[in-house]
């Protein structure tokens, strides 16, 4: 294994345990001829030799031996983009972290790294003051949120101590504590992307959304998603400017919007699943920041696999084995309409079906005592047999830890209580009577609703309503049937779902 | 009879139960009404409309005082020590569950099984000492005897199903009575 660092253009799918798979999604989609700005990662042993040299004290900064990597990387980089970090015309890029698998506490994204005051000069005589302003704000605000100071002055500090700030986050108390509870290994490390930013925010023929190759709700054939006139990806991401439907895209920028489409049906036929793609457009040209297989409602996953199916871009048997008896349930109950859907407050694993609505307790003395007036929802941590009174008088359930299989998901399938469990945003405090999803809080009595089907949590109450099902629901009965005489497993699975179906 | 304190102690465990639980619990059907009279009547408890049964704020707080006098009397000794024996035992009845669902259905049963009688058959001789140190040890020992008749009769849900009086939740109970009365928190 290569302890160096790679171009991007040279990373595929099978990089990713070594790489992240942020950097493995980019190579991919290099490979495929689409449009992805050019940049190199660092492995995730870079990150775990970093550490080891420093726990050793065999290393003066936690960087160490890493800088002769990003030195040659950098090199390349500058090369390929005609551009110099430092120099001129200056490269500004943006600088993430690439765990194998996602977790809290993980510093996230430092844009516009490399914009010293001669790039600021160098670029306002091109674009303006008030653009270049705007980045230098992204670079210090960025910067102070994931590395604690300012930037550095010189070009190249300000790349060496972004990418010290991801080695860094790989050991911040909520990433070590979510790792310990996963049981995931302590060396598995974080890879680290660098990559030549592109402007969202350049002019009025920028902006910056996330589309799904198709509706991650209804599972309908069309490109559903947000967009952004004028703005970089951060913004939009930690939710500090209200985007559009991406249909706007289409409107102001339709060049952009149908090479979008082109790349998002690319896409979905190398991965063979819906995607979520990330994607910014520089004065009308679009570029791909990010692709990975969507998350799906349970009407979304039944309708694609069966689509997907019949369009020959997977098998039938990838079609069942995509589904579960109980998210065909989920999807023939009533549920909430998808509009409704779409202000979850917070998602979690589904884990029993159905829709809930009470207020918000977070004891389970509190969930008796108070259902003696009124129906309410118990929102633990997680769950024990001293809860099980609780749950017999919740019309809901909702915890913060906890797999498929946990306490509270066996206890509420067979108590058939919607649950939701697993929410990972959410902080639940008992003793207080309050939970945290971010900034949002839930006081005791708020009137809260759980969709166990969606695994989602919504504030207010919310009511079920029975939808026509899917046609694709006769599909998938055909296939089943179909299955059925193949015996073993594969006929066990169609089996299972026909009943589900009933 | 049941004890007053012991009452107070179990309601906390057990918030919510109805009385039936209560008097399954202690062996005394009978005595589980007149038990919980007792100490509504001082403003302890109080059962809801659908008949469940709740500590009050004052119940809580002898409860908080019962635990607390306990731990100090606890702070070394029997009770301690074989609770320090009890934590590989506990480690391998987790492990034991994990196997359990998640074995292929219906095979190798049996051989399973005996692994958990000698688990069992470890974990029962530290809680005849615990008992005699606190003597209400011996509901525990009794609802984990009880499961297992369930599951020697065939009737494997006594053994983890979260909804009945089984060995599972038994044994919880037992974990969470005994942290307490050490005055520890649950480490998970």
């Amino acid at each position: 294994v290569s302890l160096h660092a790679r171009p991007l253009n040279e990373l595929r799918a099978s990089d990713r345990a070594q790489f992240g798979g942020k950097a493995a999604g980019l190579g991919e989609m290099l490979a495929l001829g689409l449009p992805v700005p050019q940049g190199f990662a660092l492995p995730v042993q870079a990150c775990n030799e970093a550490w080891s040299a420093w726990d050793a004290g065999a290393a003066q900064t936690l960087l160490g031996e890493t800088r002769r990597d990003i030195t040659a990387a950098l090199a390349e980089l500058e090369s390929q983009t005609g551009l110099r970090l430092g120099g001129e015309p200056p490269l500004i890029v943006s600088v993430r972290s690439g765990a194998p698998v996602s977790m809290p506490g993980m510093m996230d994204t430092i844009l516009n790294v490399g914009l010293t005051p001669a790039a600021c000069a160098s670029l306002a005589q091109r674009w303006g003051d008030e653009f270049v302003q705007g980045c230098h704000r992204g670079l210090t605000s960025t910067f102070r949120s994931a590395a604690g100071g300012e930037p550095p002055e010189a070009a190249r500090d300000q790349l060496d101590a972004a990418i010290e700030a991801v080695f860094r986050s790989w050991r911040t108390p909520r990433a070590v504590a979510y790792r310990r509870a996963k049981g995931l290994a302590e060396n598995m490390g974080t890879a680290v992307v660098v990559q030549q930013m592109v402007f969202g925010n350049l002019d009025r023929r920028s902006g910056t959304g996330v589309v799904f190759s198709r509706d991650p709700s209804t599972g309908e054939r069309v490109l559903s998603g947000e967009f952004a006139l004028g703005r970089q990806g951060e913004e939009f991401v930690g939710g500090e400017i209200t985007p559009r439907p991406v249909a706007a895209l289409e409107v102001a920028l339709p060049e952009a919007f149908s090479e979008l489409a082109g790349a998002a049906a690319t896409l979905e036929r190398h991965f063979r699943a819906v995607q979520d793609i990330e994607f910014t457009v520089e004065s009308g040209a679009l570029y791909l920041l990010q692709t990975r297989d969507a998350k799906l409602a349970p009407a979304a996953a039944l309708v694609t696999a069966i689509d997907m199916a019949e369009e020959g871009l997977i098998d039938a048997d990838e079609a069942l084995s995509r589904l579960t008896p109980h998210l065909v349930r989920a999807v023939l109950l009533p549920g909430l309409p998808s509009e409704i859907r779409r202000q979850a407050l917070c998602s979690g694993l589904p884990a029993c079906p159905g829709v809930a609505s009470g207020a918000a307790v977070f004891s389970a003395e509190r969930a008796i005592e108070l259902s003696e007036e009124r129906e309410v929802v118990l929102i633990r941590p997680e769950t024990t047999p001293a809860d099980l009174n609780g749950m017999l008088v919740a019309s809901g359930l909702l915890t913060a830890r906890g797999g498929a299989t946990c306490h509270a998901a066996v206890v509420a399938r067979d108590l058939n209580l919607p649950c939701v469990v697993g929410c990972e945003e959410m902080e639940v405090d008992p003793g207080a009577g309050v939970a945290a999803i971010g900034s949002d809080i839930i006081h005791e009595g708020d009137e809260v609703t759980v969709d166990g089907g969606h695994g989602i949590l919504l504030v207010g109450r919310h009511t079920a309503t029975q939808f026509d099902p899917p046609p694709q629901v006769e599909g998938l009965r055909k296939l089943a049937r179909e299955w059925l005489q193949a015996g073993g497993e594969a006929g066990h699975h169609a089996r299972q779902l026909l009943e589900a179906l009933e | 009879v049941i004890e007053r304190d012991d009452l107070v102690r179990y309601l906390g465990l057990q918030p919510g139960c109805q009385l039936e639980a209560i008097g399954v619990f202690f062996g005394a059907p009978d005595d589980a009404a007149a038990a919980f009279e007792a100490l509504a009547a001082e403003g302890m408890v109080r059962q809801t409309a659908r008949g469940m049964c709740l500590l009050t704020d004052s119940g809580r707080a002898r409860r908080e005082e019962l635990y607390r006098a306990e731990a100090a009397a606890c702070a070394a000794g029997p009770v301690v020590e074989a609770y320090e024996a009890f934590e590989p035992i506990n480690l391998a009845f987790l492990g034991w569950a994990t196997t359990w669902q998640t074995r292929p259905s219906g095979e190798g049963d049996q051989p399973l099984l005996a692994q958990l009688w000698e688990i069992d058959a470890e974990l029962q001789p530290l809680l005849d000492g615990v008992s005699r140190e606190l003597p209400r040890f011996g509901y525990h020992q009794r609802a984990l005897v009880d499961a297992l008749k369930r599951v020697e009769a065939g009737e494997n849900d006594w053994l983890l199903s979260p909804a009945k009086a089984s060995y599972h939740t038994a044994w919880f109970i037992l974990h969470q009575d005994w942290l307490e009365a050490l005055g520890r928190e649950r480490e998970d």
